[in-house]
């Protein structure tokens, strides 16, 4: 029997196999350990490194992201007039929006400078050497003639949504002025060499996610929102500061006119932010909307999402989103589906509308037969790794095996591929024959069930069916009465016959 | 495709036309919406190719810089994505040839200060899994540059073969072999840095 090349085993990762050679590739992996291994770890490693590559900067970074381009390409194409500009006249374009974006971003300039200055040393690299002769020319010269004559700009829609909630910069803009004047005579000296537009240094990922974290007080809006998360032990942990400017403009809002906040990027708890349209009646019912989506941006339909303190309960639609009608004030939203952690977040509701944006994290399907199922409370988590007990009282083998087989599994959950779910049904059957009788035999049946019939369900042939009936089947055989057993006997339903 | 996503794709489809033409007509309102539209795919291709933050801001931004310039140029109907992630593409990969010319000191990410693993996991495991994630970014960034835009493409945005093939403009058949040649020299690469047998 030869071996699946490795050419066939990256491609059936990545469910890029058709027709006769998935086929064959199918039957091979059905029959062929090694090859079953080899995909696994392909699976793992291809997870790992999609982690390596992601990286969010935040809701603030994308509220500037355009501008910056807008200020890119304007600085771009100027360059024969800046040389006519003195130095006096070089801040006269910046409108009252701009002055206040630029000394929002100076105001976190000083705390993050190190951060930035490490950054610009790395990056100096990426700026061609036009790039660069760009920067030094366009640093400290603005484009004059938008004052004068208005060019449509990207930031024109957004500039009505700013003029509202104009009375609220008052406050700030004249320090904001100052410090943004200063930050500019600055920016020549310190980054000239460099050739960084003073517009990419301000709003980088952390700045911005910092800034917002610490809630700090550019005052631009009075509204508050406070967002905590539930972590494993019960608790709720505050996603940002306890309580964090609802509607304050991040640096980005001065420019865009659309105001959020967005959580300081949290490792271990799910992205969240709240974005409100700007809050003028406190006292109003207000429409709260939202939607929920996964780790993929991809919404969760059928989510039931409630407000616990109002005792009301809605659906999430197929686009994912909810609205209910709400009071202004502090509410407790609480959001579950099937295969995703339950999720509850504290919104304050303020103004005509409220938007919140809920991330979900799915389930490893091995919470449930390792850490439900199990006679005792010390047996495995297996999604968190949070206990070892179960681990050290098996055999080295059956360790190897297990830690094996959750690799798998969490790459599995993590490409949500066909193919991995495959390979961890595969390493689950390994566990099986090793595990103690009794509750570890069948948590380990369970996950080959579950893992065969998720397989199936994203990538249904006939084989998949077949191998995901026999998997069911033979856990209905060890299972005793129970939910879990009622959930197998509805995979079995949904098999073809 | 159902009857009501493929009508909505259509959809799509006609107002991204309509935002080509009015972008090519000088409407800069209409870029600022392509801009906003993309901004988070490109910024996820950009990252995946740096993995440093700054640089990933850097390169979305001059990637969106470019269009505009070539905007006019753009042939009206095709989607744009494709368009706007060769272009990314294309300015990472001059940026990580240059790089291998002349080796920078490996940085680490600025990032990784600020990953703290959850205290209800495993503090064990926790530094296990961040070796590994370290190990595979130095082995990422030792590959060839060809191999890196593949691995890049498929992980972040989990692109078809296809769409790798129009985004890099190589054949199907390049891609495919590309991708698994690239993961087993990463694989490999980590298996030489952690001491696990490949």
């Amino acid at each position: 029997m030869s071996h699946l090349r490795p050419e066939e085993l990256s491609a059936t990762l990545d469910d890029a196999l058709h027709g006769e050679a998935r086929e064959r590739a199918e039957r091979h992996l059905a029959e062929c350990a090694t090859c079953r291994e080899a995909l696994a770890a392909l699976a793992d490693q291809e997870a790992t490194l999609r982690e390596v590559l992601k990286h969010d900067p935040g809701e603030a970074y994308f509220q500037t992201f355009a501008a910056r381009v807008e200020d890119r390409i304007r600085a771009a194409g100027l360059q024969g007039a800046q040389a006519r500009l003195g130095r006096e006249g070089m801040w006269g374009w910046l409108s009252p929006r701009r002055l206040a974006w630029l000394g929002a971003a100076a105001a976190v300039i000083g705390g993050v400078g190190i951060v930035l200055l490490t950054g610009r040393d790395q990056t100096s690299m990426l700026q061609s050497p036009r790039l660069v002769e760009r920067g030094r020319q366009t640093e400290p010269v603005a484009p004059a003639p938008q004052t004068s004559q208005h060019a449509p700009s990207f930031r024109d829609e957004q500039n009505a949504e700013q003029n509202k909630v104009s009375a609220n910069l008052k406050d700030v803009a004249p320090s904001a002025n100052k410090e943004s004047k200063l930050e500019a005579q600055n920016a020549p000296a310190q980054e000239g060499e460099a050739g960084a537009p003073l517009q990419e240094r301000a709003p980088q990922p952390e700045p911005a996610a910092d800034q917002l974290a610490r809630g700090d007080a550019r005052g631009a809006s009075p509204k508050r929102a406070q967002e905590v998360r539930r972590n494993a032990a019960g608790e709720d942990v505050p996603v940002t500061a306890p309580v964090a400017p609802f509607a304050a403009s991040p640096p980005a809002s001065a420019t865009s006119g659309t105001r959020g906040l967005a959580a300081a990027k949290p490792q271990s708890a799910a992205p969240m932010e709240l974005q409100s349209s700007a809050a003028r009646d406190r006292d109003a019912s207000t429409r709260m909307c939202g939607r929920v989506i996964d780790g993929l941006q991809r919404p969760v339909a059928g989510a039931t999402v409630a407000l616990a303190d109002r005792g009301l309960v809605t659906n999430t639609a197929a686009d994912g989103r909810f609205c209910f009608d709400a009071a202004a004030g502090l509410h407790e939203l609480s959001v579950m589906a099937v295969g995703y952690e339950p999720t509850r977040l504290q919104v304050r509701v303020e103004g005509e509308s409220s938007e919140a944006l809920v991330t979900l994290h799915p389930v490893s399907v091995l919470e449930n037969p390792l850490a439900k199922g199990s006679a005792t409370s010390e047996k495995l988590d297996v999604r968190k790794g949070a206990t070892y007990g179960y681990l050290q009282s098996v055999s080295p083998k059956t360790h190897a095996a297990l830690e094996h087989a959750m690799a798998a599994q969490r790459a599995a959950d993590s490409l949500g591929t066909a193919a991995a779910y495959d390979a961890a049904a595969a390493a689950w059957s390994k566990v099986a024959p090793l595990a103690a009788a009794g509750v570890p035999h069948r948590d380990a049946l369970h996950a080959v069930a579950a893992s065969r019939y998720r397989a199936w369900q994203i990538g249904p042939t006939s084989a998949r069916a077949k191998s995901a009936r026999n998997a069911i089947d033979a856990f209905l055989a060890a299972e005793p009465a129970g939910s879990r057993k009622e959930q197998a006997v509805h995979w079995s339903e949904q098999l073809p016959h | 495709m159902s009857e009501a996503g493929r009508s909505n794709s259509n959809e799509k489809a006609a107002d991204e036309t309509d935002l080509v033409r009015a972008a090519q007509a000088g409407d800069s309102r209409a870029f600022g919406e392509i801009v906003t539209r993309y901004q988070r795919a490109i910024y996820r291709v950009a990252y995946g190719f740096t993995r440093i933050p700054a640089d990933a801001d850097d390169l979305a931004q001059e990637t969106f810089v470019r269009a505009y310039q070539a905007i006019g140029r753009f042939r009206v109907g095709e989607p744009l994505y494709p368009w706007l992630a060769r272009i990314a593409s294309n300015l990472a990969l001059s940026l990580l040839r240059s790089r291998r010319r002349k080796p920078e000191t490996a940085l680490e990410p600025l990032m990784e200060a600020g990953q703290q693993w959850g205290t209800e996991e495993d503090p064990g495991r926790g530094v296990i899994d961040r070796e590994r994630k370290k190990h595979l970014e130095q082995a990422l960034a030792e590959l060839k540059p060809e191999h890196q835009a593949v691995l890049v493409l498929r992980g972040v945005e989990e692109k078809s073969y296809e769409e790798i093939a129009k985004t890099l403009n190589v054949p199907l058949g390049t891609v495919m072999s590309r991708l698994s040649r690239a993961r087993a020299e990463l694989r490999a690469r980590l298996a030489a840095k952690t001491g696990e047998s490949s």
